[in-house]
């Protein structure tokens, strides 16, 4: 279970990125499949991250600590993507804020709720 | 006389089109005369096809005077956001990246407008790639608002706004991820209304987010917001997003009676820290509709508090998704807001993705709940008036506030649940419009244009335009 935790980090451009990748080979569809299961996972088990804030757990299913923690620029550098310098530091405050954001979602409160994305098998609405 | 005409709206020339009594020529000449005069002082244009336009003016004429008049849109000129396809013609979404991409099909909203016998005389400048509220483009130039060239005319449909209000369009479309739409409506003193999610195809619109954009008009007149609302609205197979839900003669339905009518006003939400020259028009609006027999509702949409996050997250995340490869592979053709942007988007989890997603569907359900008490929800579009160009920041009652954080904060909730939402114009302060926002149930457009349509007839803005004399 640990493991789907870890990979619960997963960026959400990854899952946009694998839902490209639906029409190829079965890597593509195995990784789509992964990454959607691992990131529903770890929203239904987040409750247990904030009982134990001080868990690896909780640092690493919310990417803001470990962006952080670890350096913004090096995360999207291992993403292929090159950072200006002058970004680094919006950057760094732009996650901060982002963080605030995410500590007025209360997720008790959302827990009933489904994502309701639909998809539609076989690409037509009926 | 060209002045004149280039100001009226879809329903006073379509008759007059009719009638015979003016020639598309005569207009799209009319029109293109003030492209002329004063685009090299706005920048609404990313180009101006004269040629084209005309000839297109001249097949109308011709087919008019043969009686083979097609209806309301026919000769009538318009230029459009360079995010839609044209088939065979260059669409740039306002990059460097695109500059010299051919889009080999029509969208869906193109073809319907061609078929109603529109007359294209070009393409509008915008936010690069539709990501940003200002349309200061680092490729095109800043586009400047009409009524005051020192100020942003919003964004991203920036191009659009300021070409119906310097009348260089006679109306328009734009495409409103986060309020694209309705900010540069609200900032040009113009309508612009957001249908409901699924009402109008977006095929052929270059994606920012594909789970909150949506296309819609941008129009001088409630009327004209509504007829265009009938030729565009409809299912579209090609569009995986559209919904099959009868459109409606919202144009014939309006009527200002407003006698009944509840309006609900979420004061903690929508009213919180807002620039009192704004409040005090928007407030001023709401007691002139008391007057006339409507309702004032306090209502409570509790998860509005989290919407700012899932606007945040669902909006760059997909966006980043779009332009992942670019971001990789030529991240210097992006400009530094939106290649910032685009970073932040790819910092976001799939946690984050997930909850935003969550917070929608509570704010679908909170906002339905809602609309079992009151007919329709009203609030300032924006919570200041236009910046100056270059700022970042806003203020607001003195207060220095970041520009991006302000600036969607009322309209991303109708991104977020879908909703149709429109901007109309309810006064002007320090010489800026200002523009109030009308939020109604789902594919219940009508409801919207009906409260438009009374707000309209007030006259809040007493004939107040841009000063043309100014510019050019």
């Amino acid at each position: 279970m640990k493991t789907n935790f870890i990979a619960g980090i997963c960026y959400v451009n990854e899952l946009n990125l694998a839902c490209q990748e639906v029409l190829l080979p079965e890597r593509g569809f195995i990784r789509l499949e992964m990454i959607l299961k691992i990131s529903e996972l770890s929203v239904n088990y987040d409750k247990l991250s904030i009982d134990s804030p001080d868990s690896h757990m909780f640092k690493i299913t919310r990417m803001g600590g470990l962006a952080m923690a670890d350096g913004i620029h090096k995360i999207l550098e291992e993403r292929g993507i090159q950072v200006p310098e002058a970004h680094q530091q919006m950057l760094a405050q732009q996650m901060q804020a982002v963080q605030q954001l995410r500590e007025t979602v209360d997720n008790s409160q959302l827990k009933d709720f489904d994502m309701a994305l639909t998809h539609v098998p076989g690409g037509e609405r009926p | 006389m060209n002045e004149e005409l280039a100001a009226q709206s879809i329903g006073e020339l379509a008759p007059k089109l009719r009638d015979k009594q003016v020639s598309p020529v005569e207009l799209t000449e009319a029109i293109l005369s003030n492209v002329d005069a004063y685009d090299s002082d706005i920048n609404a244009f990313i180009r101006v096809q004269k040629e084209q336009a005309l000839e297109s003016a001249r097949q109308a004429e011709q087919e008019i005077q043969s009686g083979n008049y097609r209806g309301f849109l026919h000769g009538i000129p318009m230029a459009l956001k360079d995010i839609l396809y044209f088939k065979d013609e260059p669409a740039t979404m306002g990059s460097k990246i695109h500059e010299g991409f051919i889009a080999d099909f029509d969208a869906t909203v193109v073809s319907k407008l061609k078929l109603s016998g529109v007359t294209f005389h070009g393409k509008l400048n915008m936010h690069e790639y539709a990501w940003g509220a200002t349309t200061t483009n680092p490729h095109y130039g800043a586009c400047k608002n009409p009524w005051d060239l020192s100020k942003i005319p919003g964004g991203s449909s920036g191009g659009s706004g300021a070409a119906v209000a310097a009348n260089m369009s006679i109306a328009s479309l734009g495409t409103d991820t986060g309020g694209s739409i309705r900010i540069p409506a609200s900032s040009c003193g113009i309508i612009g209304l957001k249908p409901t999610h699924g009402r109008i195809s977006k095929y052929g619109c270059f994606p920012l987010s594909w789970t909150l954009d949506h296309i819609g008009p941008m129009t001088k007149t409630v009327f004209d917001a509504a007829l265009l609302l009938e030729v565009l609205g409809g299912y579209d197979p090609k569009d995986p997003t559209s919904i099959d839900r009868p459109t409606q003669n919202y144009s014939g339905g309006l009527n200002e009676d407003v006698k009944g009518l509840v309006i609900g006003i979420e004061e903690s939400y929508f009213f919180k820290n807002v620039d009192n020259r704004v409040n005090e028009a928007v407030q001023n609006a709401l007691q002139q509709l008391e007057k006339l027999g409507a309702r004032i509702e306090p209502v409570r949409i509790p998860s509005l508090a989290q919407a700012e996050f899932a606007e945040l997250v669902t909006i760059t995340t997909e966006a980043s998704a779009v332009h992942h490869d670019n971001l990789v592979k030529q991240p210097e053709k992006f400009g530094e807001d939106v290649r910032f942007l685009l970073e932040v988007g790819e910092l976001m989890s799939g946690v984050d993705y997930v909850q935003a997603q969550q917070i929608r569907r509570k704010l679908d359900l909170d906002f339905a709940a809602a609309f079992e008490k009151v007919d329709v929800l009203i609030s300032p579009t924006l919570p200041f008036l236009s910046p100056p160009i270059g700022d970042s920041t806003v203020d607001i009652n003195g207060q220095a506030l970041s520009f991006l954080d302000e600036v969607i904060r009322f309209t991303g909730p109708g991104n977020l649940t879908g909703l149709p939402a429109l901007s109309i114009p309810c006064g002007v302060r320090d010489g800026l419009p200002i523009g109030l926002q009308i939020m109604g149930p789902a594919f219940q457009e009508e409801k919207v244009l009906h409260v438009a349509y009374a707000i309209e007839k007030l006259e809040l803005m007493k004939g107040q335009k841009p000063s043309m004399k100014a510019i050019g």
